[in-house]
């Protein structure tokens, strides 16, 4: 369970990140493959997001850049990414479904769609912090990559060198 | 913010970025860098500085015309380019989004 429960900071190295990254797929899948109610998804999404937050802060702080060498954390963040689109939308078809239904009482109407706009929310901020993260990890490990060593002062012949 | 860039370099990660983008992006980003070379201060740009990095010179610009991005990092006046990407957000306002969609 997250190292944030357990009053630890995360220490950044590239195998404690791969680990992070792993979990969050792991938790989502639960998530993503149990009918479970909203009440639980908001709880494991909200750990999830915690743990994502304390991630990133801790990036942010650290020195290290090359934290993803064999590409396996960016590959999990972009699957733990796509899962959360897939929720995200999943709800938002329960939350239209809900404010379209003729049959709910006014009173059911408002808590199952008030319930449900916290969890397209809790979604929201999930993923959006797994892209800040994702970002991160992506531009450190461009920055830790050594250049080509041909420098460019025309546009054109950058963009032939490219297209190469 | 304006930047002083009078040449280019490029990492691994922009070319694999470069040629995995649509070509639509492929030319955008074209006109983006002349943009960048003859005036970063133009607003179609943004440029912005990017925070929580371990080296400050860290820069960000809007592809001209879409959603994209470019990421690098200044070497003296040399634009070393990291990364060509998209950061996609998620609206955590359903009431927000259904009013956009019947706007459009």
């Amino acid at each position: 369970m997250s190292t944030r429960f357990l009053g630890l900071r995360p220490t950044v190295t590239a195998g404690r990140l791969q680990t992070f990254a792993a979990r969050s797929v792991a938790f989502l899948a639960l998530v993503d493959h149990s009918p479970g109610s909203t009440a639980f998804d908001l709880g494991v999404i909200g750990v999830l997001h915690q743990d994502a937050i304390a991630w990133l802060g801790e990036l942010e702080q650290a020195e290290i850049l090359d934290v993803d060498p064999d590409g396996r954390t960016r590959d999990l963040l972009k699957r733990a990414v796509q899962t959360g689109e897939r929720l995200y939308h999943r709800a938002r078809d329960k939350y239209e479904s809900t404010m379209g239904d003729p049959g709910l009482e006014e009173a059911d109407r408002a808590a199952e769609s008030s319930s449900t706009e916290s969890l397209i929310a809790a979604i929201a901020d999930y993923h959006n912090t797994l892209e800040d993260l994702r970002e991160q990890i992506e531009t450190r490990v461009a920055l830790a990559s050594k250049g080509t060593g041909e420098v460019f002062t025309s546009v054109e012949a950058l963009m032939a060198s490219l297209r190469d | 913010m304006a930047l002083v860039v009078t040449s280019f370099e490029f990492t691994p990660p922009y070319k694999t970025d470069f040629k995995r983008a649509p070509p639509d992006i492929q030319s955008a980003s074209d006109r983006t860098l002349k943009q960048l070379l003859t005036n970063s201060n133009s607003g179609s740009l943004r440029l912005h500085t990017l925070k929580g990095y371990p080296k400050p010179t860290i820069f960000k610009i809007d592809v001209i015309g879409h959603s994209w991005q470019i990421t690098f990092e200044m070497i003296g006046s040399k634009a070393n380019l990291l990364r060509l990407g998209t950061h996609k957000e998620l609206d955590r306002n359903p009431r927000k989004s259904a009013q956009d969609a019947s706007d459009s």
